[in-house]
């Protein structure tokens, strides 16, 4: 008994002096200027630390708040991988299909390639060039424009692209026949009741949706530095690739849906989660899986 | 551990988990003033 309670003690103190330490870390990152937004830490189920610092619309001083929402960018990436998975668990969809055998307009150089090369972002596809978010273009649209193989082919090789998820948003829609927005809804915002997360729509005034802005320090500048607007872009672009929004309460639940298996199996969830390539790639500090790059290097010791 | 990285001009985001899914840190942000790797770092070590 005795050795129970001073286990529990002990638990309680670790959880205790965590609690103050990352409180205290986010409140110097925001002092400095280098935080503002929210944040969520939880360990074995335990809600560590919540936060809110600053502001969600600088000009009117709105405070973010935990109901804040924001564009999660390339996130929403790791939403669009589960329902690919979601698809091939329902035998709609094999990782080795082509993508062209949904979309088959695209150019005779992309014929080739499959749905896991662009989930790891081994299509070989070029970048998009920053004309692709200076128009609105729906996912049929952005394929059609953007979709592009270099020639001749280069050898098979990593390239962080956009154009890999928002070819996949395409295949999702064809597939299934449904907007990708109606996707999500169905199959993960709903299932896991994230009510404050959704797609991107420009012409949407969506509640609490937190204004960007930038200066391109990273974490170099000062609270004092001079700050900008972001400049008006089409995120809705992005789609598959970037344009959902969330909140870290609604980002938890898809972690918690995952752990439980509520959207995908447990053998499926291991595969979203297991290094596809033996390579690590250095610039996104992982071997890419395919919701996510598994990183075994910056945090040695086991958590 | 488990990352997922977002940066769309202001809007950066970072998602840190073990692959059991026990150990989380969700961060988003709508300035590019910080360097999310680093304080998602800081962060997820306080959790070990």
């Amino acid at each position: 008994m005795t050795r129970f309670l001073l286990a529990a003690l002990l638990l309680l103190t670790h959880t205790v002096l965590a609690q103050h330490k990352i409180s205290g870390l986010l409140d110097a990152e925001y002092e400095a200027g280098h935080f503002n937004g929210a944040a969520l830490v939880v360990n074995n189920g335990k809600v560590v630390v919540r936060a809110s610092k600053g502001y969600a619309n600088l000009q009117f001083g709105v405070p973010i708040t935990q109901s804040t929402r924001f564009p999660i960018a390339s996130m929403t990436k790791t939403f669009t991988a589960i329902l690919v998975l979601q698809l091939v668990e329902q035998s709609r969809l094999r990782l080795d299909d082509k993508a062209a055998q949904y979309v088959p307009e695209l150019p005779p150089a992309c014929q080739s390639i499959t749905i896991l090369e662009l989930l790891t972002h081994y299509s070989g596809l070029q970048n998009e060039p920053i004309l692709a978010y200076k128009a609105r273009y729906s996912p049929t649209e952005y394929v059609q424009k953007f979709v592009a193989r270099p020639q001749p082919p280069k050898a098979p090789a990593f390239n962080y692209t956009n154009v890999d998820y928002v070819l996949l948003t395409r295949v999702l829609e064809v597939v299934t026949q449904k907007p990708f927005a109606v996707l999500l809804q169905e199959r993960i915002f709903s299932p896991l009741a994230m009510h404050d997360s959704g797609l991107i729509r420009e012409a949407v005034v969506t509640p609490n949706l937190a204004y960007g802005y930038h200066n391109y320090k990273f974490g170099a500048g000062s609270k004092t530095d001079t700050i900008f607007n972001d400049a008006p872009i089409y995120l809705s672009n992005y789609a598959g690739a970037g344009a959902i929004y969330s909140t870290p309460e609604d980002v938890y639940k898809l972690v918690q849906g995952l752990k439980a298996h509520k959207l995908l199996s447990a053998s499926t969830t291991t595969y979203l989660t297991k290094p596809q390539k033996p390579t690590y790639i250095d610039g996104i500090r992982g071997y890419p899986t395919l919701g996510f790059y598994f990183n075994d290097k910056t945090f040695l010791r086991p958590c | 551990m488990l990352e997922r990285r977002g940066s769309i001009n202001g809007f950066n985001s970072v998602l840190l988990t073990d692959p059991e899914f026990r150990k989380v840190v969700i961060l988003l942000t709508n300035t590019d003033t910080g360097d999310l790797e680093l304080i998602g770092d800081k962060l997820y070590r306080e959790l070990q």
